[in-house]
């Protein structure tokens, strides 16, 4: 039984952990949010440039890449309740 | 030197009126005050009269005017310019109209020219008088005595009694000095044939944004590696929970997990490329 409590908690605290990378990973788009803004405030007040542009570029893509990470890390975690689930069921 | 033309005419339409002044000198002439103390009604329609200032005195046809057409193409007078020297020999010659002697002599001129000024002056004073009298109908409220002048060139008006020494800025709002967070476009081009201008006006502004969206980025990737490493610690702690079993719930977790690791990874590899970015970018608009 103590096994199970042990493995009980262990699970516990990795949905914890996954639901804490889950809240910095909503505030990190956020964040990419406003930086997107702001940089294309910049490319339409301003000349374009390869930088610029390159920068915005790879702000999409995080933003993808966030979105994604965000949708991926609920999963897990569904996956993670599930098995304390079947753990005491 | 005037040549004046006398109309003769019995056409009531202009009876008695003067055709032009001619004057190559452009002077005021008195030629319809004399006209109107002598009535010319009796002389015979087209009467031809002598131009008094012709020198050998041959006479001037008078025709009707052609009303349109400018009289110096109507060949009503047969142009003649006189110079002084032809009328010097000539004595007791005085103008009908202005009934002065020519030609007008040192003394003369100089008369003319202080009677103008004089004439000059009494109007300014007489004009002086009348305005500082105050009965001006739609006169308005004096000025404040404590207000200034608007120092802006084309402009009318007075400013309000200042608050402060004029020399300090606050007190008086000039409209010629633009702040510097404001941005005055339309007047210079931002490019002119494909090749921008490079106003440097919000230089310093855009560089604080740039350098503010930087440092959302550098936020961005403290909370990636901080998702990582939440996301390293669960990986652990799963991978611990599995050990050699086949759980699929616990292989799901696993995959998932590793998933959202990989895109963590992406994400920072992406923004610290994206800074890089950043700052080349400050680094041209500086330059």
């Amino acid at each position: 039984m103590s096994g199970i409590a042990d493995t009980a908690a262990a699970a516990q605290e990795a949905i914890d952990a996954g639901n804490h990378a889950f809240k910095a990973i909503a505030v990190a788009e956020a964040e990419i949010i406003k930086a997107q803004g702001v940089v294309r405030a910049i490319l339409g007040e301003m000349e374009s440039s390869g930088a610029l542009a390159d920068w915005i570029m790879l702000l999409n893509q995080t933003h993808s890449n966030l979105i994604i990470a965000r949708n991926t890390v609920p999963v897990a975690n569904e996956f993670g309740n599930r098995f304390l689930v079947n753990l005491f069921s | 030197m005037r040549v004046h033309v006398f109309v003769a005419s019995r056409n009531p339409a202009w009876l008695g009126k003067c055709a032009f002044q001619y004057s190559d000198t452009g002077s005021y002439c008195r030629l319809p005050e004399f006209h109107r103390m002598h009535d010319l009604s009796d002389l015979p329609h087209n009467h031809v009269v002598t131009c008094p200032f012709k020198p050998h005195g041959s006479p001037v046809e008078v025709r009707p005017l052609e009303p349109g057409r400018p009289a110096a193409d109507r060949g009503i007078i047969e142009y003649h310019k006189l110079g002084f020297d032809i009328l010097r020999d000539q004595e007791n010659l005085a103008c009908p109209a202005s009934l002065m002697h020519w030609p007008l002599s040192n003394g003369a001129r100089a008369t003319l020219a202080q009677q103008a000024k004089d004439l000059t002056q009494q109007f300014n004073r007489d004009t002086e008088a009348e305005a500082d009298e105050g009965d001006w109908e739609f006169a308005g409220e004096p000025d404040n005595p404590q207000s200034q002048p608007i120092k802006h060139k084309g402009r009318m008006g007075r400013e309000p009694e200042p608050t402060s020494a004029d020399w300090a800025l606050n007190g008086r709002e000039d409209e010629d000095i633009i702040p510097e967070d404001q941005v005055v476009t339309g007047v210079v081009p931002d490019h002119v044939q494909g090749q921008s201008v490079g106003r440097s006006g919000m230089l310093g502004h855009n560089v604080a944004i740039v350098q503010g969206a930087l440092a959302r980025t550098d936020q961005v990737i403290s909370l990636a590696n901080e998702a990582a490493m939440a996301l390293d610690g669960v990986v652990h702690t799963v991978v611990e929970i599995k050990g050699d079993g086949h759980s699929e719930t616990l292989i799901g977790w696993l995959t998932n997990l590793e998933s959202a690791r990989l895109e963590l990874d992406k994400i920072r590899r992406h923004l610290s490329q994206a800074n890089e970015r950043g700052q080349s970018f400050i680094n041209i608009i500086t330059s």
